[in-house]
């Protein structure tokens, strides 16, 4: 299987569905069906390149350096099921809700297509160049609803992520001033052997680009108003995929193109992480809009993850993957089974939330054994116990939204049956994962292992 | 924002866009983002701000950062008291917070800032009546929540969002 198909599936169907009424249930089913079809393929290339190792190609047989190359492996791979399924199942919410406006499903389908080419891409400029086409259709598809808040909310959250984009487009700058390679092999070997103050200065403008689309305390603020505004679908697909590129990007650059300087770095990386989770769970358990305890809690999971990276090597790397994985389908089953109401989605809400907190028997707990791993393989007793109470903190914070709006505030869903089966389907997901988790363990390995800094 | 300023800034970009602060390097910039002014001189706002007034807000921006963190730590430690049943909950409400002779910029600022300390919230502001609403988690004495927040406003944040 070709490389591009996922992409270029995504892709046209995103400019053919871009001339239709995005508003008819044809044309947004349409999208729903593209989406399924590149998630497809993606499922089909992770499971190729699980079996025969990373693939790579250059459009138009270009010699390498020239062509734009396209490379998967392991981890890449991944992060686009990831985001694609997250898509998915983001855009038929919506749409059996009905589509309420035109663009929408388009704006789902340039998501798809630009979160697909940052995960798939081997070279940084394009990284770059799928990494905006993302936001911007994400910028457009935030304001979803067209109410005065969501609009206000929208503009926020394009401001402080095109601020976040200059850093990175700097950082892309002095990578290529100082390595004369895009390429991301290439940037790799190049830097380990630059100057390290010209090495530090590129990681602090990566490190605080990707913060800032994380959502990483001091760095949230744009989050919240965001989230909060956001319709279910809307905001699951924000955190659930386009939030991955944070995460990614933090792997990709720091895991694989500066592992020394992130090494060197892990003591701030360890205190922005401690900040994110301690802030987002205070923060979480002081709000009673469960849309706002989501919004908050998104900034504090992301925590883990960085406190993940800050240990790094094989175990650090690992577990920074399963947990963004884990963490970005919780948040996809948060936000798409909260508006809704019945003991069944209840019951998902309920998976979702045991998830959060680390609880058996969801996908949540090898998440937190393996940030407790992380913990231990770093000799820190304050890590273990801070993966400890962030886990009890969001637990007090998860079960409060459970007990306000699924036991004392129970009435029937406002909408059909057809509106609980994404939740349903991720809840099973989620469960499953949590029974059966070794393919979580050996993917998240196996996509660690596809870092420099991962290898051990 | 002065002349100087936007030329410091453009050979800041400069030098990290080539991570490089090598004297050559800065002297290239300066050349550089001096031309760059020159040439868009026509599309330059006004220069509302002295120079050196903004070089002391500049200056003053780290006080500021480490009040605001004090502010967030202070939050967090009360909430999480709260939280955790060691405190009960006293009384959370709404505030209406006079942001007097504050431009539109330090109205903005101060809803930023204000925000980030967990138990307090800014609800909305009225630019034209100059008002704050604040949801703050102890609305039990409003007078209490005005000063605390007049004196971070006069003793930090007016002098780098006036």
């Amino acid at each position: 299987m070709s490389l591009a198909l996922p992409l270029g599936l995504v892709w046209v169907g995103a400019a053919v569905t871009a001339l239709l009424d995005g508003r008819r249930r044809s044309v947004a089913w349409l999208a729903v069906g593209v989406l399924g079809a590149g998630f497809v393929s993606l499922c089909v290339l992770l499971a190729l390149v699980l079996v025969d190792g990373p693939r790579t190609i250059v459009a138009g047989d270009w010699p390498a350096g020239v062509g734009i190359a396209l490379r998967a492996d392991a981890l890449g791979a991944v992060f686009a099921v990831l985001s694609m399924g997250v898509l998915l199942a983001g855009l038929a919410y919506e749409v059996v809700d009905e589509v309420e406006s035109r663009k929408t499903p388009a704006l789902v389908l340039f998501m798809g297509a630009g979160l697909t080419g940052v995960f798939l891409t081997a070279d940084i400029f394009n990284f770059y160049v799928f990494f905006e086409l993302t936001m911007v259709a994400a910028y457009a598809a935030s304001t979803y609803g067209g109410e005065r808040h969501q609009i206000g909310a929208g503009f926020i959250f394009a401001i402080v992520n095109l601020l976040g984009t200059f850093l990175f487009l700097i950082g892309l700058a002095a990578i290529y001033t100082v390595t004369g390679t895009l390429d991301m092999d290439g940037v790799g070997v190049a830097l380990a052997r630059t100057d390290p103050t010209a090495v530090a200065l590129i990681g602090v403008s990566v490190l605080v680009a990707f913060s800032i689309k994380l959502g990483l305390f001091p760095f949230h603020f744009w989050l919240p108003p965001v989230y909060v505004g956001a319709t279910p679908g809307i905001a699951a697909m924000l955190s659930g995929a386009v939030a991955n590129v944070g995460s990614y990007g933090l792997l990709r650059f720091g895991g694989d193109l500066l592992p020394d300087l992130f090494a060197a770095g892990a003591g701030v990386l360890l205190v922005l992480g401690t900040a994110s989770i301690l802030y987002g769970a205070i923060q979480a358990i002081s709000r009673r809009s469960a849309s706002e305890v989501l919004a908050y809690s998104a900034i504090g999971q992301v925590g883990y993850v960085l406190i993940a990276l800050a240990v790094g090597g094989p175990v650090g790397y690992a577990a920074a993957i399963l947990y963004a994985i884990v963490n970005a389908l919780n948040k996809t089953l948060l936000f798409l089974t909260v508006r809704v109401r019945g003991w069944l989605v209840g019951t998902c809400f309920a998976i979702g939330a045991l998830s959060v907190a680390g609880v058996p028997p969801s996908a949540g707990f090898f998440g937190k054994v393996e940030l407790f791993r992380a913990g231990i393989e770093a000799r820190s007793a304050v890590l273990v116990a801070l993966i400890f109470l962030g886990g009890a903190l969001s637990f007090v914070y998860m079960f409060q939204i459970y007990q306000r709006d699924f036991w004392r505030d129970q009435h029937e869903p406002s909408a059909g049956r057809a509106l609980r089966v994404p939740g349903v389907l991720l809840a099973l997901v989620v469960l499953v994962l949590g029974l059966w988790p070794e393919p979580l363990l050996a993917v998240s390995r196996e996509a660690a292992a596809a870092l420099t800094g991962g290898r051990g | 924002m002065s002349l100087a300023l936007r030329l410091v800034s453009l050979t800041l970009i400069y030098a990290l866009a080539l991570a490089s602060f090598a004297p050559v390097d800065l002297a290239t910039g300066v050349v550089l983002s001096a031309g760059c002014l020159a040439a868009v001189r026509g599309l330059r706002g006004p220069d509302d701000t002295p120079a050196g007034e903004l070089a002391q807000r500049v200056a003053f921006f780290p006080v500021l950062l480490a009040a605001v963190s004090g502010e967030v730590v202070r939050g967090t430690w009360s909430l999480s008291l709260i939280v955790l049943g060691l405190r009960p909950l006293p009384c959370p409400g709404l505030v209406e917070v006079p942001m007097e002779s504050r431009s539109e910029t330090g109205m903005a600022a101060a809803a930023i800032l204000t925000t980030l300390a967990p138990g307090d919230v800014v609800v909305d502001m009225d630019v034209e009546r100059q008002i704050m609403l604040l949801h703050t988690i102890d609305a039990s004495d409003p007078d209490a929540v005005r000063e605390r927040l007049r004196l971070l406003r006069d003793r930090y944040g007016q002098r780098v969002f006036p």
